[in-house]
C-alpha cells in the first residue's frame, strides 16, 4: 500500500515534468521539423537559473508562497532571452540534412553544459529549503505526500491545459497548426513563417526551462542532468510517437511510472529500465505507440 | 584527338591529386614523429589522447562519413576500451598488445548485437538508439559498484611491451618514449588500413548505401550486412582509441561514455563540413587542435580527461 502510493505519486510527478519538456520537443519538431536535442540543456539551464532566482528571492525575504511564481517566472525570462537567439542560429540549418540538425543541436548541448560548468561549477547544487517549506499532506499514519510534489503536478497540468487551449482555440494556435501542416500554403496566406518559427521555438524552450525550474527544489541540479533528460524526453517521444501530443502524455506517464517503480523496488535498475523500454519500443514499434500517420 | 587525350589528362590529374592527398597526412605524421623532440612531456602526454581520438574518429568517419549513420553513442566503445585496460592492468596483465587484442575482442563482441539492432534504423532513430545504448552503459558503470568501481572507476597502470624492456624506466619516460612511438605506429597502421578499406569495394558499397539505400539494394549491395560491418569496424577503432586515451590518464571512470562524446562530436561537427575524402585527415588534425585548445583552457575546452589528469 505504502509502496504503491509512493510509486503512484512519484510517477505522476516525474511524468508531469517530463511531459512539459517532451511537449516542447514535440511542438518544435511538429512545426519546424527540427529534432532539438538541446531541449535537455534548456531544462538544465532552467534548473540552475531557478536555483539562482530562489537564492536571490530568499535574500530579499520573499514569503514561501511566492516561490512557485518566481520559479516559473525565472524559466520564462530565461526562455525569452535564449529562445530567439538559439532559433536564429538554427535558422541556418532548416533546409539542411537531418544529420546537421542533430549535430548542431548536440553541439549546443555540449556548449551549454560547459557554460553551466563555467557559471555554476561542476558540483551538484541544491536549492534553499523550498521543498519542505510547503509542508506535506498526511494521508495515513505512515503515508505522507510532500505538498510541493502536488503543487508541481498541478502547475504542470495547468500549463499543459493552457498550452493545449492555446493551440486549439486561439488565432495564434491555428496559425501554428497551419504552419505545421503546410508551410508553403500558410506563407501564401500571408503568415510570417519566420516569426511563427521564432515564437514556437521560444515556446518550446520555455516549456523546457519551466520544467527544469519546477523540478529542481525536489532534487539537485547537476551537470549531466541535461544529457540524461534528453534520453528521457526522447524515450517519451519515441514511446508516444514523434509529433504526437497525446503520445507524449502516454509516454511521459509510462516513463514516469517505470522510473518511480524502479526507484522503490530495485534502485540499481532505475536508469537501466528506461533505456530498456526505449530500446524495446524502437525495436518492436519504431514509429511509436500513437504515431501520426505522415 | 580530344577523345584520346582526355582520359590521359584525367589520369594525370588523379595521380596529382592522390599525391597531394598523401602529402598532407605524411606531413602530419612527420610532425607527430618529431613532436617529442621539441615539446615538453606534458604536451607529449596530451598527444596520447589526440592520437586516441584520431583512431576513434577514423572509425566514426567510416560509419558517418561513408555509410551515413550518425552515431551519438560511439563514445561507449571508447569507454569499453578504457575499462578493459583498467581491468587487465589491475589483474596484473600489463602486456599492451594483449590488452589491445582483448579490448578488440570485447568491443567486437559487444558491437555485433548492438549493431544488429541499431542498423535497422537511420538518421535520428539510429542516433537516439546509439545514445540510449551508451547511456545504458553509463548507468551500468555508475550503479554496479562492485563490478565497475562505481563513480570512482578503475585505475589503469602503465602497460608493458613485448618487444621493449621497460623495467628500468619510470612512468614518464615510458609514456613519452617507447609507448608514444608504439601508439604512433599503431595510428599510422590503422590509418593505412582504413585507407585500404575505404578505397576497396567495401568503401564503394558503403558510399552507395549512404547516397541511395534503395538503389544500392537494387544493385545487389547487401545493405544490412555492410552497415553492420561498418558499425563493427567503427567500434573496433573506437575501442582501440579508448585504450590509448585512457592509459596516460590512469583511470577509467563512468563519465567516459558521455565524456568522450565531447571530443568525438566536436571533431565530428567539424569533419562533417568537409568532403569525406579529406575527412579522416581532418579528423586527426582537428582532434590535435582540440587537444591544444582544451589544454589552454581546460574548463571551456571541456575535456574531462585533461582536467582530471
Amino acid at each position: 500500500m505504502l509502496a504503491s502510493a509512493n510509486i503512484l505519486v512519484g510517477g505522476v510527478f516525474h511524468a508531469a515534468v517530463l511531459f512539459l519538456v517532451a511537449a516542447g520537443l514535440q511542438i518544435v519538431f511538429g512545426v519546424q521539423k527540427i529534432v532539438n536535442l538541446a531541449c535537455g540543456s534548456f531544462y538544465a539551464l532552467g534548473a540552475y537559473f531557478g536555483i539562482s532566482a530562489l537564492a536571490w528571492a530568499a535574500a530579499l525575504k520573499v514569503p514561501a508562497i511566492a516561490f512557485i511564481p518566481i520559479l516559473i517566472g525565472s524559466g520564462l525570462l530565461l526562455a525569452i532571452v535564449l529562445g530567439p537567439s538559439v532559433e536564429r542560429l538554427l535558422r541556418l540549418i532548416y533546409d539542411r540534412d537531418e544529420h546537421f540538425q542533430i549535430l548542431l543541436t548536440f553541439a549546443l548541448v555540449l556548449i551549454f553544459e560547459d557554460a553551466i560548468r563555467l557559471i555554476w561549477g561542476a558540483v551538484p547544487l541544491q536549492t534553499i529549503n523550498v521543498y519542505f517549506a510547503f509542508g506535506e499532506l498526511r494521508i495515513a499514519s505512515d503515508l505522507a505526500i510532500p505538498n510541493y510534489n502536488l503543487i508541481v503536478i498541478a502547475a504542470a497540468a495547468l500549463i499543459s491545459v493552457a498550452f493545449g487551449w492555446m493551440l486549439k482555440r486561439t488565432r495564434f494556435g491555428r496559425i501554428v497548426r497551419a504552419t505545421a501542416e503546410n508551410k508553403q500554403m500558410s506563407e501564401a496566406l500571408c503568415v510570417d513563417v519566420s516569426k511563427v518559427y521564432m515564437a514556437v521555438f521560444t515556446l518550446g524552450v520555455a516549456l523546457g526551462t519551466v520544467g527544469g525550474a519546477l523540478v529542481v527544489p525536489a532534487g539537485a541540479a547537476s551537470i549531466d542532468m541535461g544529457v540524461e533528460l534528453i534520453v528521457d524526453a526522447f524515450a517519451v517521444v519515441i514511446i508516444g510517437g514523434l509529433g504526437s501530443m497525446p503520445g507524449a502524455l502516454i509516454g511521459a506517464l509510462i516513463v514516469g511510472f517505470v522510473r518511480s517503480a524502479a526507484i522503490w523496488l530495485y534502485p540499481e535498475f532505475e536508469l537501466l529500465a528506461i533505456y530498456v523500454i526505449v530500446i524495446t519500443v524502437l525495436i518492436v514499434r519504431p514509429q511509436g505507440l500513437l504515431a501520426r500517420t505522415a | 584527338m580530344t577523345t584520346s587525350t582526355a582520359p590521359i589528362a584525367a589520369r594525370t590529374a588523379t595521380t596529382a591529386t592522390s599525391k597531394r592527398a598523401l602529402a598532407l597526412p605524411a606531413l602530419l605524421f612527420l610532425l607527430i614523429f618529431i613532436f617529442p623532440f621539441v615539446a615538453g612531456p606534458h604536451y607529449v602526454i596530451l598527444m596520447f589522447s589526440a592520437m586516441g581520438y584520431a583512431i576513434a574518429l577514423l572509425g566514426l568517419n567510416l560509419l558517418f562519413g561513408y555509410t551515413g549513420l550518425l552515431s551519438l553513442g560511439h563514445a561507449m566503445f571508447l569507454a569499453i576500451g578504457a575499462y578493459t585496460a583498467g581491468y587487465m592492468t589491475s589483474t596484473r596483465i600489463t602486456n599492451f598488445e594483449l590488452i589491445l587484442l582483448v579490448a578488440v575482442a570485447i568491443g567486437a563482441t559487444v558491437a555485433v548485437p548492438i549493431g544488429l539492432l541499431c542498423i535497422r534504423y537511420v538518421k535520428i532513430y539510429f542516433a537516439m538508439l546509439t545514445l540510449a545504448f551508451s547511456m545504458l552503459l553509463y548507468s551500468f558503470l555508475f550503479k554496479f559498484y562492485h563490478l565497475t568501481g562505481g563513480d570512482e572507476g578503475i585505475r589503469i597502470k602503465v602497460p608493458s611491451l613485448t618487444a621493449w624492456d621497460l623495467s628500468g624506466l619510470d612512468t614518464l619516460s615510458v609514456l613519452t618514449g617507447p609507448l608514444y612511438y608504439y601508439v604512433f605506429a599503431l595510428l599510422v597502421l590503422l590509418t593505412a588500413l582504413m585507407r585500404c578499406l575505404t578505397s576497396s569495394s567495401l568503401g564503394l558499397q558503403l558510399r552507395a548505401i549512404r547516397e541511395n539505400q534503395q538503389k544500392a539494394e537494387y544493385l545487389g549491395v547487401n545493405v544490412k550486412r555492410y552497415r553492420l560491418v561498418a558499425f563493427v569496424i567503427a567500434a573496433v577503432y573506437g575501442v582501440l582509441g579508448g585504450v590509448i586515451i585512457a592509459i596516460p590518464v590512469g583511470l577509467a571512470d563512468p563519465s567516459s561514455p558521455i565524456g568522450f562524446n565531447r571530443g568525438i562530436s566536436s571533431s565530428c561537427c567539424c569533419s562533417a563540413a568537409t568532403p569525406i575524402f579529406w575527412a579522416h585527415y581532418w579528423a586527426q588534425s582537428y582532434s590535435f587542435s582540440f587537444r591544444i585548445s582544451s589544454c589552454l583552457s581546460p574548463n571551456i575546452g571541456g575535456s574531462p580527461l585533461v582536467s582530471s589528469s
